[in-house]
């Protein structure tokens, strides 16, 4: 079996969770490897210890004359795996790099949310033309299986409307608020130091970064297209401990939701009343989609939204999915 | 002056011609105020009669004058009920619900006429901090809570108040 070849893009936590990951499958070879700021590419196979040990000591992975944008148009690879931070303004540099690679006619499987919500019509074009695969499972909800779910598990299903879960931070802080009495600064506080919550959590708690989820759900599952600011948004900076606990006398809880509705063309993200046996109402830093559907009626996927392992298991699952669909 | 009541009614008519201005007429001539009237033509009763559901408003006293009226235009009165908000709807709203006028929050949904706030919960933790309400909404159908939805986010974006409405649905 000849293996195929993998240039890394971002060696930041879900790079490294991936390298770790790919390390035991002999299917999938590392020929190179890019941080922000050099890159290391060595066809027979990179060692992926020493890279990692690098990295950990220097900051960086290897050559500065090896830049990411450099692999992703020279290096002879098969797939190329962009896991670099999400810029959701503009999407680079990811959406050149991914670009470049699937003009080379080259598979690329990303968890960057930026290219994939500001241009997947057009990269889902190129990757047809080319006849690769262009794949994103870890851009929603991390290693729950929700596109691969709705485009293939809920084939045929007409998707009358979807509602989720889809920030890990917000959730957790909305359970703390709940279940301890703590207030809304004191569970932020509490997500940032577990590492939940990154130091500016300002995207994830004023609902931008589940409605950046929800475009990508809405153009590439949905058939709609859709942009950030189509998406009603409202955080949960404003919520109150008194609010929550109300919410409980009536059996009922809050969740930041992500919701959208095709036939009404409607997509929102704001904190809502849900029963509390509602399987939206999930605990802790999990994520949960309730898909409804034309005939399999409502189907509800849970699971882990983020973390590195997590992510490179829906990573691992796209690479898979390449070599199953396209395998020489 | 006696009090008005609400009242529903569920009417049915034959399946002919002038049948709603049969119902109509005598409700028009007691002088009751017709709050909602629903005719779905594709439900028909077990007897093949439309169905038209109405709510009213008029003097309690002059309710049996009105069945009577009805009757004698062959309009069959099968159901009396006073409960005719059918619809609810709860929503906490957290801001600073009191000094941003409380009453008039609450008489803009009211105003609707068809929808009314009927349980309200408020939280004040100090003064100067914002508090949180709980509000009930109980309003005749699903049109007129929408409406009554419509104004309450209306009020909540001029007073700047944050609403967090319900998930209903087939979840």
């Amino acid at each position: 079996m000849i293996p195929w070849k993998i240039a890394l893009i971002g060696l930041g936590s879900v790079g490294r969770g991936i390298a770790q990951v790919l390390k035991d499958k002999s299917q999938f070879i590392i020929i190179a490897a890019a941080d922000s700021k050099s890159g290391v590419v060595n066809p027979s196979g990179i060692d992926i210890e020493a890279l990692l040990a690098k990295k950990k000591t220097t900051g960086h992975c290897g050559d500065p004359k090896w830049p990411a944008s450099r692999i992703a148009s020279e290096v002879d690879y098969d797939i190329l795996i962009e896991v670099t931070p999400t810029n959701s303004v503009t999407g680079e540099p990811a959406l050149t790099t991914i670009k470049t690679a699937l003009l080379r006619s080259k598979h690329v499987v990303t968890s960057n949310k930026g290219p994939v919500s500001l241009a997947s019509v057009e990269l889902l074009r190129i990757a047809e033309e080319k006849n690769v695969g262009f794949l994103f499972e870890g851009t929603v909800a991390g290693a729950v299986p929700i596109l691969r779910g709705i485009q293939y598990g809920l084939a045929g299903n007409k998707i009358k409307a979807l509602y989720g879960v889809l920030n890990g931070t917000c959730n957790y802080i909305l359970t703390r608020m709940e279940e301890e009495s703590l207030t809304y600064e004191q569970a932020l506080a509490e997500a940032r130091d577990l590492g939940y919550a990154e130091a500016n959590p300002a995207s994830d708690i004023d609902g931008t970064d589940a409605a950046i989820k929800l475009v990508i759900l809405a153009n590439t599952m949905l058939g709609m297209s859709v942009k950030l600011d189509d998406v009603k948004r409202t955080g949960i900076s404003g919520l109150t401990v008194a609010a929550l606990h109300m919410a409980n006398a009536n059996g009922r809880s809050i969740r930041l939701i992500a919701s959208l509705n095709p036939g009404k063309n409607t997509l929102e993200v704001s904190p809502r009343l849900l029963p509390k046996d509602n399987p939206l109402v999930v605990s802790g830093t999990l994520n949960a989609i309730t898909v409804e559907t034309e005939y399999a009626g409502a189907i509800t996927f849970i699971g882990r939204g983020a973390g590195s392992v997590e992510t490179a298991s829906a990573i691992l699952a796209d690479l898979l999915f390449i070599a199953d669909k396209y395998g020489r | 002056m006696q009090k008005n009541v609400r009242t529903s009614l569920r009417l049915e008519l034959k399946d002919k011609p002038g049948q709603l201005l049969a119902a109509i007429e005598p409700i028009s001539r007691i002088g009751a105020n017709v709050i909602t009237i629903s005719h779905q033509r594709d439900t028909k009763s077990q007897n093949g009669a439309l169905i038209v559901d109405i709510i009213i408003s008029l003097p309690e006293a002059r309710l049996p004058e009105l069945i009577d009226a009805l009757r004698t235009n062959e309009v069959a009165v099968v159901r009396i009920g006073t409960e005719y908000l059918t619809c609810t709807k709860t929503f906490i709203l957290i801001g600073h619900i009191l000094h941003t006028d409380l009453t008039d929050t609450v008489n803009r949904i009211d105003k609707a006429n068809v929808a009314e706030v009927t349980e309200l919960q408020l939280i004040m933790p100090r003064v100067a901090e914002r508090s949180t309400a709980k509000l009930t909404i109980k309003a005749v159908g699903e049109a007129e809570m929408s409406n009554a939805i419509t104004i309450l986010k209306e009020v909540s974006r001029e007073k700047h108040l944050l609403i967090i409405d319900e998930i209903t649905g087939d979840l």
